[in-house]
């Protein structure tokens, strides 16, 4: 694993502790704005001020333990990389409608089984990887960066789910928000060191001051925690967990999008710490996607809500270029401590909701760039074009047109209770379905006379977007190919077609030349350049020597008046 | 194959397009030899369209090295891109041209 040059700490180093604690506050920072999800549900469930200010307390414990084990370095635990634990948007539909249906124990005793789902399916993962190819894996990481990126808008304007309701936020506390997301931005874009590291923090701090400066800062929630005293054991909400089989399917759903969720953000960990990353590290992902179903169910036995990882705070150690999984020992750790202090839960949601805005569109724009990058990775076809497009438009129109689906049969609204939901699940449908038809090998005949670079270039482009296949690795295959049938149309002089195979696999990429003639000579050492230039093989033997050391592997063989040039290349 | 001429005072900048391979190579070392023989000693080569370079390519560059070489002249190449950088790399032609990564440095380099 080599660290890119734009992380400080990558996540197998130990900052110094100043840094470790500025970063986890940072962190804990940015997990604060989604608190308010298990706010919401046990408002919808009935309960009372003080319930509500338990439940924050409750889940600072959950999302300390999840950060922690998802940290974790152990053979079947955790993918050992800095990703917190946050309650997640995509739970929200399917809790609300279960608090409704059945109070919190009906929430606790779904989301238990939803996160035990979860870690059931993980080691599944490994088999199930066809279905779940880089761009399916960056369509999420795209998905939750425009989710992440319109809650924080919906932050900073005051909007709720409606698409047609006006901002109840007001003009101050709008400058509040976009002035807090300046501060953030330009820290990070004109500053070096401590200030562009701690920007976020820097950025949420600033927004609180001015805040309080501005009067649009609402203690409500800080004041109800006070009588509480200084230090106080959060209590256990004693819900039985109860089960309801008609809300099964709207809980596994999610606990399937949240797997993806937490695929895409682990392979987002993984490629901002690894500069030579090509593909995701599956062991890596199965570990952390049982340490995300263990954490959630863990929050509901802790009685509060369905938790997934969060990409937010993947773009914030690539933005702060601090990813050390330390700093997540840290963070879980001041977490469970706050916890312990009422006032910290009441604080917390006391943050103003544009400050709070202000980060996670800060972070959006990180995760977005992220899930680019990703989707972009490998050669695109026709296929990957649609899979890619369809799932994000569908995603789209579920957020800006929700009436298109409210009219669906019951059996399908548990695939479009959100954007996410939809995209994702159009993105696997799609992917699955076009798989059909593409084949791991192929061939090609060339006339030795024909031009030889640009019939190779069509065929193995063509063939490598169908695939999948790493643009670079691509490359590689398509100089020595041509080159290969050059020097052999030039020296071995065939006397009918040259013929080219390729064959792929997500591992290996084999390139296979046949015709007839006599084998084509490999060189392991470079002619000189006065070789190259005047003797009458220069050519020939400069040819042999880059084969050789453009592939990972060459064989050449010959039998029966049949030559074959083999290409061997790590994908 | 294509080769577009410029000058730009004491610099002849040769643009070829293409790909200089067995076919191209030949072309591609009449006209540099040409150009030197009629009095070009500063020449940057700018390969921004050059989409395939193989061995026989590779070869033309040699010659052309050491023409210029021969009359005291400087021979700068530009506008290679990351693919073909590559090629130099494994060809081992890095250390022997003066490479730049833009036209503008490529002339001051050359002149």
């Amino acid at each position: 694993m080599k660290r890119p040059s734009n992380l400080i700490y990558s996540v197998a180093e130990e900052p110094p502790r100043l840094v470790c604690l500025i970063s986890a506050w940072q962190q804990v920072a940015t997990v604060a704005p989604l608190l308010v999800l298990p706010i919401l549900i046990e408002r919808a469930a009935g309960g009372s001020l003080g319930a509500v200010t338990n439940v924050v307390s409750l889940s600072l414990v959950a999302l300390g333990i999840g950060a922690i084990l998802q940290s974790l370095t152990s053979r079947w635990l955790g993918s050992g990389y800095l990703i917190m634990f946050v309650f997640t948007n995509a739970y929200f539909p399917a809790s609300v409608t279960a608090a409704k249906l059945g109070g919190m124990p009906l929430v606790v005793g779904m989301t238990l089984m939803a996160g035990i789902v979860e870690a059931l399916f993980a080691p599944l993962i490994r088999r199930m990887r066809p279905f779940f190819p880089a761009e399916v894996s960056g369509i999420c990481v795209l998905l939750i960066a425009m989710l992440v990126g319109l809650l924080g808008i919906r932050q900073v304007f005051g909007l709720d789910e409606s698409v047609t309701a006006s901002g109840t936020s007001t003009g101050p506390e709008i400058a509040l928000g976009i002035g807090t997301l300046a501060v953030m931005v330009g820290l990070n874009v004109w500053s070096k060191g401590a200030l562009r590291m701690f920007c976020v923090i820097i950025g949420i701090l600033a927004g609180v001051a001015a805040g309080f400066a501005m009067g649009v800062v609402n203690d409500t929630a800080f004041a109800a925690a006070v009588p509480a005293g200084i230090i106080a054991l959060p209590k256990l909400s004693g819900h039985l967990p109860q089960f309801r089989l008609d809300l099964v399917v709207p809980f596994v759903i999610t606990a399937l999008a949240c797997s993806i969720r937490a695929m895409g953000d682990i392979t987002n960990a993984q490629r901002i710490n690894d500069r030579d990353w090509v593909r995701p590290d599956m062991t890596s992902i199965r570990n952390g996607l049982v340490a995300d179903g263990l954490s959630t169910a863990l929050s509901a036995l802790l009685g509060t809500v369905g938790g997934n990882t969060y990409s937010a705070s993947v773009g914030l150690a690539s933005a702060t270029g601090v990813a050390s999984r330390r700093i997540a020992l840290w963070a879980g750790s001041i977490l469970i401590a706050l916890a312990f202090f009422p006032i910290a839960a009441g604080a917390i949601v006391s943050i103003p909701r544009a400050v709070l805005g202000a980060a996670l569109i800060f972070n959006s724009c990180f995760i977005l760039i992220s899930g680019v990058q990703i989707v972009t990775s490998r050669l695109l076809d026709s296929r990957k074009t649609f899979v890619i497009g369809l799932a994000l438009i569908l995603s789209l129109s579920r957020d800006v047109f929700p009436g298109l689906y409210s009219g669906l049969p019951d059996i399908f609204q548990s695939f479009v209770q959100s954007g996410f939901v939809l995209g994702v699940s159009a993105a696997l449908l799609l992917n699955a379905i076009f798989r059909v038809g593409v084949r791991s090998k192929v061939s090609m005949a060339l006339d030795s006379g024909a031009d030889a670079h640009g019939a190779i270039r069509n065929f193995l482009e063509q063939q490598g977007a169908r695939w999948g296949a790493r643009r670079d690795v691509m490359e590689r295959a398509i100089f020595g190919t041509a080159q290969a049938v050059e020097s052999i149309a030039a020296y071995c002089k065939p006397p009918g077609p040259i013929n080219i195979e390729a064959s792929f696999d997500e591992y290996n990429l084999d390139i296979r030349i046949g015709y007839q003639g006599g084998a084509f000579p490999l060189e392991p050492v470079r002619p000189t350049d006065s070789e190259i230039r005047d003797s009458e093989d220069g050519i020939r033997r400069l040819a042999g020597f880059m084969l050789q050391q453009n592939a990972d592997r060459v064989r050449t063989m010959s039998k029966d008046g049949r030559a074959t040039l083999e290409f061997h290349y790590e994908h | 194959m294509e080769i577009i001429e410029i000058r730009r005072g004491p610099v002849v900048i040769m643009e070829p397009r293409g790909c200089i391979d067995t076919s191209g190579a030949k072309p591609f070392g009449d006209r540099f030899a040409e150009m030197v023989r009629a009095g070009a000693r500063n020449v940057l080569i700018d390969m921004q369209h050059i989409v395939y370079i193989s061995s026989a390519g590779f070869r033309a560059l040699l010659v052309a090295h050491k023409l210029v070489d021969d009359s005291q002249g400087k021979l700068v190449l530009c506008g290679i891109s990351s693919e073909l950088l590559r090629l130099f790399e494994i060809g081992r032609f890095l250390d022997l041209f003066t490479i730049c990564a833009t036209r503008d440095e490529g002339i001051a380099r050359a002149s």
